[in-house]
């Protein structure tokens, strides 16, 4: 029992990089001669962030076919938790490269700035590469610790001490749940291995202190996914954040706790299906209406975007609430794969949207709510344009990928003969087009009341902003990559 | 017998501690039942063999993160009856309303565990002493307790980027 | 090496657009004549490029013809399926004519950002065609979503006063009703699954399935509702007012001309073929409906001031008379309906040029502000009238030719009834579209702005010409047209048949799909 655990050493090589990149990123202000804010530091940050977040994509692409278990199955490398590795790296990497203008202005240095980033992508990764309830809490806290100082470091922001302080609270709370859950697991079942999890659940003898348990685990991931009633964090906290880690919080923390949502309820809480599936029926209904009821009467377009953001884990609940226990038993679930292609497709379609909010606030007038960006779209051309194909992805209207993705979910939906859900869904989907095609209406159908600025030309936004232009329309013309290597990942997901 | 009645003493005054920690009006009071709470818990460790736990919850909990409520509240001059102020009835209601769930729900999975006969058995020798906690960290949990580390290394950042001030 | 280029012209008709529009994108956007000239040039060699549909297309073969199937997303059994048969091969080629006529018109009406107003006309044309091509239906809902957003731009952008309003309007509306029948299609691919044991969103294979009766009621339901909105009939055609009221002329035209054939075109091609007998079901309040749109629309439109929104609610009424034709069944009247589709496109395109061109010269739409035009246009007036002859119906026009098809074919249908309301609708729509043709062009010319308003320019003449001549082509010759619709629609209206009878035998046994449907929350599977 006390036995030392076979390593394998190579399964943990992109954690390792990562978390050299984030140690040596740290030591950045002290090498570089000019001061720890100045521009260079953020351009050497980014730059060096970029090597990390690559090297570590290249490991992890280079394991991508590895099924193995690790520290005494306390990691599990599987296609499954590569997929999402990458997909975090890769979201990463994008708001590493909407930071480097932003970064500038911060209260954080940028080597702190871009060490604190990475080391939540650490976290992340070692949340989706986790096997074990206890490994999952840690790179669950680790990602949380740094995503709320982030959040809060927001330069002359006034509100960024209020959201953060809102978040970490809020987040204290949820995570409270969830070692608690864990800690009745453990008592009952006895491990707090998922895969042990599954085996001793055994609601005759455990009791409803089981049933307690588990709810208060998912509570703790429904809080980091910011699923009604537990998103109150999320406007806030999305607002007062410095534009790229608001992107960063959008994509990353949502992929990761999806991954991890996912991962416990296959592994783990099949045998518990028939509780669970209606509480993420009720729960995507909800998520969705409240979302996308509240982002209709927003001015501000990250506030905006946050309460999209909550509609968009509504959609992801219905895939969720759509999980057929038979088929995803055996690794061939739709509803499942449908989660995996909709988070890739929403990943670069909202890091697009920041990263073009974040381009046309470079003039040094702030574009932040809809008035604000009136009349940009053809002073603006190409950023117009990139915007508008953003939000028309968001709405779900092809060629874009936001469409493949609902049609992806809402499909598994009616497979599962849950009809009303995907009414539901595709009646809040016209609601969310409303606040959507508002943005386009600001930005070509409006006057601004002033003269618009020349935006400063900057590389690593209009790099941002073109790969994901790109990839959304990869996604929603020529798709079946993706969708094999989501098949894949969810095939091995045991 | 006399291990029984140290327990019902201790969980007894851990709850009493606990009820009135929340209810009182001072903040400093609070925490000083608080303080209780926690030493009552501690005991109750000792009584399951549990003897590193015992010791740390005495250490970090009655001692560090006490001591430092204690600090702050001295330090943000909080005066009584300021606390009264953030609550309201509406949030009173929906917290009595989670409490009696939870309560529910326990009370059901408590009567389906079965009655309680005496002490559960003695825990083998050596259990929960600092050196089998020890030895299991350092083998089986190797990986979390790495993670650990990086997560406090994430709080000490995160702690100097906060505090820190601009640079003009 | 012709015949290979024979084998993808489908893809090249529809991908020349866009390709051009790209072209369109990387020119300078200062350079106007430069911008027009090449759209102008670009969207007629679609045209010319699509004649040779015209040419290859065998006109007493029924199916499908120049069809191209590839894969597409494997996975889900999407394919990249088109083909055409010749109620869609016309509609095509009336859809790559309407475009250059539309985006010469605009060289003038058009002030601010012109460059990205053609590159939406030639991105919305694919659009289009794709959705009179799609074979697959997945591939359908694609294009058919394609087209919503130039037009959404169009209206919104280059639009009337309150443009905006008409353009969220124009989008929430088709959205609600395209999503609705984006579950009703995912609901059917997976009724397709169960009967033909695989995946498909093939239209022709989907054919083959016998719906189950009660499936088909919703199924039918969600499509008539998404297609009924864009045709537009009776309850839910309060969006098209407000978007041709606001729309720039070119998105009029296009708008009344092709986009809104995409919702009866909907019916004959999907909502009509794939559930039988839920459309018999539906029948009597289709064409309740239809008869209702045709007065109504009439009605209202006689007591306009606005001249096109008099217009755009005579389209409501003639886009009755075509859901009138398709439901009655018969060879006579489908193909009555699918020829009165064409008609529209032309005649109330011409008449939307026509106030295009007096809204350029005169900046009002109101009917009162007009009269006694003809004295200074006289070359004009020639137009207005041979547009409205053609609307209204004359002998010799096309739009006789169509009128007249569906009234016998509602005769000789099992509801002769309702050819009392439809021709009521005839007398109506001529009253209306003479009233206003007097008050425009005749009466004294007392409005002192009206004096110095100058006649036809020579692009103008251009512009109408075309549309004339097609007036007259149509009315004349309604043969060379007709021999390429009556077989596929009477392949439609058989195929509709059998497979009728298809359902309601099956129908007796009962059907295992009937318990899978579940309204609300439940938990795990069923064991």
């Amino acid at each position: 029992m006390t036995g030392f655990p076979s390593i394998s050493w190579n399964l943990l090589l992109p954690q390792i990089v990562l978390l050299s990149t984030a140690l040596f990123l740290l030591l950045l202000a002290v090498i570089y001669r000019g001061g720890g804010r100045s521009r260079g530091a953020t351009v050497a940050g980014a730059v060096f962030s970029l090597l990390g977040l690559g090297v570590a994509a290249f490991m992890a692409l280079a394991q991508y076919d590895t099924v193995a278990d690790t520290f005494g199955a306390m990691l599990r490398l599987d296609p499954f938790s590569t997929f999402f590795t990458l997909l975090i790296i890769g979201g990463a990497a994008l708001c590493v490269l909407l930071s480097v203008r932003e970064a500038g202005g911060l209260k954080a240095m940028a080597g702190e700035y871009y060490a604190l980033l990475i080391f939540s992508v650490l976290g992340m990764v070692v949340m989706v590469t986790a096997a074990d309830l206890l490994v999952i809490f840690i790179g669950l806290e680790t990602m949380s610790l740094a995503v709320y100082i982030l959040v809060g470091i927001g330069g002359e922001r006034e509100n960024g001490a209020e959201g953060s302080l809102k978040y970490f609270l809020i987040g204290a709370f949820a995570s409270a749940f969830l070692i608690y859950g864990i800690a009745l697991l453990l008592g009952t079942t006895g491990t707090t291995r998922l895969d042990g999890i599954a085996s001793g659940l055994n609601l005759a003898e455990g009791g409803s202190l089981q049933l307690v348990a588990v709810a208060l685990v998912l509570i703790g991931f429904l809080f980091k996914i910011a699923a009604v009633p537990f998103h109150m964090w999320a406007p806030d906290a999305y607002e007062g954040a410095p534009t790229p880690i608001t992107a960063f919080m959008a994509v990353a923390v949502k992929a990761s706790a999806f991954a991890v949502l996912l991962r416990v309820l296959n592994v783990s809480l099949l045998p518990l299906a028939d509780y669970w599936l209606p509480v993420m029926w009720t729960l995507a209904v909800l998520t969705m209406t409240v979302g996308n009821l509240a982002a209709i009467f927003q001015g501000n377009i990250k506030r905006m975007l946050a309460y999209s953001s909550i509609a968009h884990a509504g959609y992801l609940l219905v895939a969720l609430a759509s999980i057929d226990p038979a088929a995803a038993g055996v690794g061939n679930d739709p509803a499942m794969a449908s989660v995996l292609f909709y988070l890739t497709v929403y990943t670069l379609m909202n890091v697009g949207a920041f990263g073009v909010l974040i381009y046309l606030g470079g003039g040094g007038r702030q574009m932040e709510t809809l008035e604000q960006i009136k009349g940009t779209g053809f002073r603006y051309p190409l950023l117009g344009v990139a915007m508008t194909v953003f939000m028309f992805s968001l709405a779900g209207i092809p060629p874009t990928g936001g469409f493949l993705g609902k049609f992806y979910v809402f499909s598994a939906a009616v497979n599962r003969g849950l009809i009303s859900l995907a009414i539901i869904g595709v009646l809040n989907s016209a609601a969310s087009a409303y606040y959507y095609i508002r943005v386009t209406v600001q930005m070509y159908m409006r006057q601004s009341d002033e003269q618009l600025p020349g935006l400063p030309f900057s590389l690593p936004l209009a790099a941002a902003v073109l790969l994901a232009l790109y990839g959304v329309f990869q996604l929603g013309i020529a798709p079946s990559d993706l969708l094999t290597a989501a098949d894949r990942a969810v095939l091995f997901l045991r | 017998m006399a291990e029984q009645i140290f327990f019902y003493f201790f969980a007894a005054l851990s709850i009493v501690s606990a009820f009135l920690a929340v209810t009182r009006k001072n903040p400093v009071v609070s925490v000083v039942w608080l303080i209780s709470c926690m030493f009552s818990l501690a005991v109750i460790y000792v009584i399951l063999s549990a003897f590193f736990l015992a010791a740390v919850q005495v250490i970090v909990y009655a001692g560090a993160i006490l001591m430092l409520f204690v600090f702050v509240i001295m330090m943000l001059n909080l005066k009584t009856g300021m606390v009264g102020q953030l609550r309201n009835l509406g949030l009173k209601f929906v917290g009595l309303i989670a409490a009696l769930l939870i309560l529910r729900q326990f009370y059901s999975a408590i009567k389906g565990a079965g009655a309680m006969t005496g002490l559960p058995p003695r825990a083998a020798a050596g259990f929960g002493e600092a050196a089998a906690v020890g030895k299991l960290l350092y083998s089986q949990y190797i990986y979390p307790l790495e993670l650990m580390a990086v997560l406090l290394l994430v709080a000490i950042v995160g702690a100097l980027v906060l505090a820190g001030k601009e640079q003009s | 090496m012709i015949e290979l280029c024979q084998n993808d012209i489908l893809s090249w008709v529809l991908f020349l657009p866009l390709a051009f529009a790209a072209l369109l994108a990387v020119l300078p956007g200062s350079a106007k004549t430069l911008l027009c000239w090449t759209a102008f040039a670009a969207s007629v060699v679609v045209f010319a490029v699509s004649l040779s549909l015209w040419c290859g297309f065998i006109p007493g073969e029924a199916g499908m013809q120049f069809t191209i199937h590839k894969p597409w997303i494997e996975q889900w059994g999407v394919s990249y399926h088109l083909g055409i048969d010749g109620i869609s091969l016309l509609l095509i080629l009336l859809t790559t004519f309407l475009t250059p006529v539309v985006i010469l018109s605009t060289w003038s009406g058009v002030k601010k950002n012109i460059k990205g107003f053609l590159i939406l006309l030639l991105v919305l044309e694919t659009g289009m065609l794709g959705a009179f091509m799609a074979l697959d239906l997945v591939l359908f809902y694609f294009f058919w979503e394609v087209m919503l957003i130039p037009m959404y731009l169009l209206i919104g952008v280059w639009g009337h006063e309150r443009r905006i309003y008409a353009a969220i309007k124009f989008v929430l509306y088709t959205m609600v009703g395209s999503l609705l029948m984006l579950v009703a299609f995912l609901y059917l691919f997976w009724i397709g699954k169960e009967s033909l044991g695989y995946f498909t969103t093939d239209l022709l294979q989907l054919y083959r399935v016998a719906v189950p009766y009660h499936a088909q009621f919703w199924l039918f339901a969600s499509f008539a509702l998404a297609f009924a909105i864009k045709v537009p009939m009776f309850p839910f055609h309060t969006w098209l007012p407000d978007a041709h009221v606001e729309a720039p002329a070119a998105g009029s035209v296009i708008l009344a001309g092709i986009l809104l054939k995409m919702g009866t075109y909907g019916f004959i091609r999907f909502a009509m073929p794939l559930f039988p007998a839920a459309s018999q079901a539906f029948t009597p309040v289709i064409l309740t409906l239809a008869v209702i749109g045709i007065i109504y629309g009439a009605l209202v439109a006689m007591v306009q001031p606005d001249l096109k929104k008099l217009v755009a609610y005579s389209s409501v009424s003639h886009l009755g008379f075509v859901m009138l034709g398709l439901y009655t069944l018969t060879s006579t009247g489908v193909t009555g309906g699918v020829y009165q589709m064409l008609n529209h496109g032309i005649s109330t395109g011409a008449l939307f040029l026509i106030c295009g061109i007096l809204y350029e010269r005169r900046h009002t739409r109101l009917i009162d502000q007009f009269g006694g035009l003809s004295s200074r246009m006289p070359l004009l007036a020639v137009f207005f009238l041979l547009a409205t002859l053609s609307s209204i119906g004359l002998p010799g026009l096309n739009g006789f030719v169509g009128e007249f098809l569906i009234l016998i074919g509602t005769y000789g249908s099992a509801h002769p009834g309702y050819v009392f309301f439809a021709a009521t609708g005839v007398i109506l729509s001529a009253v209306y579209m003479l009233w206003m043709f007097r008050r425009v062009m005749f009466g004294p010319l007392d409005n002192p702005q009206n004096r110095k308003i100058a006649d036809l320019s020579f692009r103008e003449v251009m512009v109408l010409l075309p549309v004339t001549v097609m007036m007259f082509w149509m009315g004349l010759f309604p043969g060379m047209f007709l021999s390429r619709i009556t077989p596929s629609v009477e392949k439609f209206i058989d195929q509709y048949n059998r497979k009728l009878e298809l359902v309601q035998s099956v129908e007796t046994v009962k059907s295992p799909l009937e318990h899978r449907v579940v309204f609300g929350p439940r938990g795990g599977s069923e064991r």
